[in-house]
């Protein structure tokens, strides 16, 4: 007998910007819909280690999709986007997890993404908190400094995905499973070439929330913020920052983890999140009007 | 001008010090990862250790034998603070890695272009370098 894994996937169609893409989706569980936003240049695999705890699934629909352009969602047949360089920004990434809710008649689903995703949980509680009982940031930040000129050799016809994907290596804490790392950077190394540097114009260059953090109301949208210790680009001390600007936000600080947690290091990535889904479980779709104060762990 | 070679050199035993770039060479030579990373790539590269510097070239992707500043040698300086905690078992955050570790000093030289073509090499080189440096108990 086949031995199958949870999730199970496939395509929906919706509009982004003017055309209609064909976005490609796992899904397992079943309770709070949550969607899941892999990180720059990667797909939702990711988030497969969720898929597969009894903890997790019994109480959430765990929802995991790839953005246009990435993993199975293949860019638009309507939209000749070969004739200009890729560049995500904030307003169409803001609208794939808000179009995918609506497609899938989600009702205030919860959203939780990973660095470029972390960044957006921060974007979406800010602009569509509305839409959303709560957002989980992993790597989060206000502002990413950085300079993408420098950054050449991301997408360079003499350099291969090989490149990023290494990379990617020293973003995990070394006490990561070796397995895990190995698939985190293994992942990268599928991307269209493109993919990834032009997601880092809304990481770098695009999202900034400094001046509007503090507009977030959490008592509609809760937020939950994690950082990992070895994350040396979306850094603990940048999550504790958003947080700091957040009332009524929590925080923690996740030892002996970097920037991947749901796929470098599962074990101690769900440990940490559990907590989070308990609180957001016992809370309801509409956020407590009285946060709890702020967590961490050091 | 000080030698980077010697900056820093009492921190690191003797014993250590002793045959490490030799032992490097022959992990680098045997080594799986490396060997494929490293395919095609004739040049070299130079890790300026305090005091045990090490040093691979390569002609077609096969290591060959350490020489004297090979043609398109990739070379990599550091302070012995920052080298000590790169090469530390475990190391701290922003020391696990060749990238992060450029915030604490770490430099290149060389041409880039390389440089970001061999990165998995020179990564899994540092990988080896570590683990021969702490199995002589350098630290």
């Amino acid at each position: 007998m086949a031995r199958f894994d949870s999730p199970v996937g496939r395509y929906v169609h919706f509009d982004l910007a003017g055309h209609d893409h064909r976005v490609y989706f796992e899904e397992a569980g079943a309770g709070i819909p949550i969607l899941l936003q892999h990180t720059a240049g990667a797909h939702g695999s990711q988030w497969r280690h969720l898929f597969e705890d009894e903890r997790i699934t019994s109480r959430f629909r765990l929802i995991a999709y790839d953005l246009p352009f990435h993993g199975k969602s293949l860019p638009p047949a309507t939209d000749a986007w070969w004739t200009r360089e890729y560049l995500l920004t904030t307003e169409f990434l803001m609208s794939v997890p808000v179009a995918l809710a609506a497609a899938l008649e989600l009702d205030r689903p919860v959203y939780m993404g990973c660095s470029i995703g972390g960044l957006l949980a921060l974007d979406l509680a800010r602009y569509h908190g509305d839409r959303f009982r709560a957002v989980i940031g992993l790597e989060p930040a206000l502002k990413v400094e950085g300079n993408l000129d420098a950054l050449r050799g991301f997408w360079h016809p003499r350099v291969s995905n090989e490149y990023k994907a290494a990379l990617m290596y020293g973003l995990m804490a070394p006490t990561s499973p070796e397995p895990f790392r190995r698939e985190t950077v293994f992942v990268y190394s599928q991307g269209w070439p493109p993919a990834f540097l032009g997601d880092l114009y809304f990481y770098i260059t695009d999202h900034d929330l400094r001046g509007e953090a503090a507009k977030v109301d959490t008592t509609q949208c809760a937020v939950h913020l994690l950082s990992g210790e070895y994350d040396y680009s979306a850094t603990p001390a940048l999550g504790r920052a958003a947080h700091d600007a957040i009332p009524g936000s929590t925080w923690a600080l996740m030892e002996g983890i970097g920037h991947f947690p749901m796929s470098e290091n599962p074990e101690r990535f769900i440990a940490a999140l559990l907590p989070v889904l308990d609180r957001i479980a016992a809370t309801g779709p509409a956020a407590s009007a009285t946060p709890a104060p702020a967590t961490r762990q050091e | 001008m000080t030698n980077p070679d010697h900056a820093g050199a009492a921190a690191i035993s003797a014993g250590a010090r002793a045959g490490l770039a030799a032992r490097v060479f022959r992990r680098c030579r045997d080594d799986g990862e490396f060997r494929l990373a490293a395919r095609y790539w004739t040049g070299g590269v130079r890790l300026h250790l305090p005091g045990a510097p090490v040093e691979v070239a390569l002609a077609d992707g096969v290591p060959t034998a350490a020489s004297d500043g090979p043609a398109g040698l990739l070379a990599f300086t550091a302070p012995a603070e920052t080298w000590e905690k790169l090469l530390a078992p475990i190391p701290p955050p922003a020391f696990n890695d060749i990238a992060p570790a450029a915030a604490a000093g770490l430099a290149v030289s060389g041409d880039m272009e390389t440089y970001w073509q061999y990165y998995p090499a020179i990564r899994r080189l540092v990988d080896l370098v570590r683990e021969e440096w702490n199995s002589h108990g350098a630290l």
